[in-house]
């Protein structure tokens, strides 16, 4: 193996690498918003059991900050998923406004806005003291409305 | 007044009128004041908790038993729908009793829907939702929304229904909702409920609606 050249393993690495690019590059708009919408219902789901609990007498902690987690892997998960061409254009149906391209920058800075403050309320489950986590949990609440308000298409 | 005689209790005219402030501030208030629809929501709950029970223990016209007619007394009405004056009843006439209890279901499938729905965003829901999951909680919302179109038909066919009656049958079916009284002329005598049995059901249906918004918890 000592005697393999750059123009070998970089051969080998690409033969290697290639199948799992393409398969990534082959995924349909479909497929990526069907994707989109799954991880948006499990937000959703993650979202109801912190509400649930925060009005319970006794709040099952441990619940919701498995949600709260959740919240804050999802968002990053769905991050990336708004390429080019899986908004109206696509031809499936989607609550993606065409303004979330056209206003890229102010779209990305309220997502990285709102991982942010999810990151919060998975800190603040950590400590007792329920008030501040309801608190940040309406903050949230309100980060991501302000983003649906703009770029996603009202019921 | 000569002629005019009470038929509608102030317990009955004053729901009325309440649904009609109340429907319009619940469905302004759905999108971006919550809290403001979920308290337009309980007192329609409260309302309606009070008239079903009073249309079994209420005032004489506002019983069901009273003005809710089976099909043969209903098919008999139809015809003096298009005679130039009005009918004599005391209170609804057979087609009005209907259509009450029509208005009543729909308001109540509107209430009910609404006390399991959650929202796309999991993040407002009604006092029931913690009882159910997150897609049935969406399948609520959803029945939520069908339920409003359909309210929507039902009152606009009832404010046609009493324009008609205005203009072409020459009765006038608002004032007596407002005032009580009727220029009707039936001979029947009408129980009008006491003062205390107001009091207890209304202590009654605002109990339960206390234990409805905390979740049905104590």
């Amino acid at each position: 193996m000592a005697s393999m050249n750059f123009k070998t393993l970089s051969f080998l690495f690409c033969a290697l690498t290639a199948p799992l690019v393409a398969q990534s590059q082959t995924l349909t708009p479909a497929e990526i918003i069907e994707q989109r919408q799954a991880l948006y219902r499990e937000i959703g789901t993650a979202f109801k059991t912190i509400r649930d609990e925060s009005g319970k007498p006794t709040p099952m902690k441990f619940a919701m900050q498995n949600s709260a987690k959740r919240i804050a892997s999802a968002l990053r998960e769905v991050q990336p998923m708004f390429p080019a061409g899986t908004g109206s254009s696509s031809g499936v149906e989607t609550e993606a406004l065409d303004a979330i391209w056209t206003d890229k920058a102010d779209f990305d800075k309220r997502y990285e806005a709102s991982i942010v403050e999810a990151d919060k309320l998975v800190a603040l489950l950590k400590q007792p003291d329920m008030e501040q986590t309801r608190a940040q949990f309406k903050v949230l609440g309100n980060q991501c409305k302000g983003c649906h308000d703009k770029y996603r298409l009202e019921e | 007044m000569s002629g005019s005689r009470k038929i509608w209790d102030v317990p009955t005219r004053l729901i009325h009128w309440a649904l009609v402030v109340l429907i319009p501030f619940a469905w302004w208030s759905h999108d971006d004041h919550m809290d403001w629809h979920r308290a337009g929501g309980y007192a329609v709950l409260g309302l309606l908790v009070f008239r079903v029970i009073w249309g079994f223990v209420g005032s004489t016209s506002s019983r069901f038993a009273h003005f809710v007619r089976g099909p043969r007394t209903t098919l008999a009405y139809l015809p003096a729908l298009l005679k130039r004056n009005r009918s004599d009843f005391s209170g609804h006439n057979p087609l009005g009793g209907w259509s009450a209890l029509i208005l009543l279901g729909a308001l109540i499938s509107q209430v009910v829907s609404g006390l399991f729905a959650v929202d796309v965003d999991g993040l407002e829901s009604g006092p029931l939702s913690d009882r159910i999951d997150f897609e049935t909680g969406r399948l609520f919302a959803q029945w939520h929304e069908t339920s409003f179109a359909v309210l929507q038909i039902v009152i606009v066919l009832h404010i046609a229904a009493v324009i008609f009656y205005l203009v072409y049958k020459r009765s006038n079916l608002i004032r007596p909702m407002i005032t009580g009284f009727s220029a009707s002329n039936v001979c029947q005598h009408l129980m009008f409920a006491s003062w205390r049995r107001i009091g207890l059901i209304a202590v009654i249906a605002a109990s339960l609606v206390w234990w409805v918004a905390a979740g049905l918890r104590i």
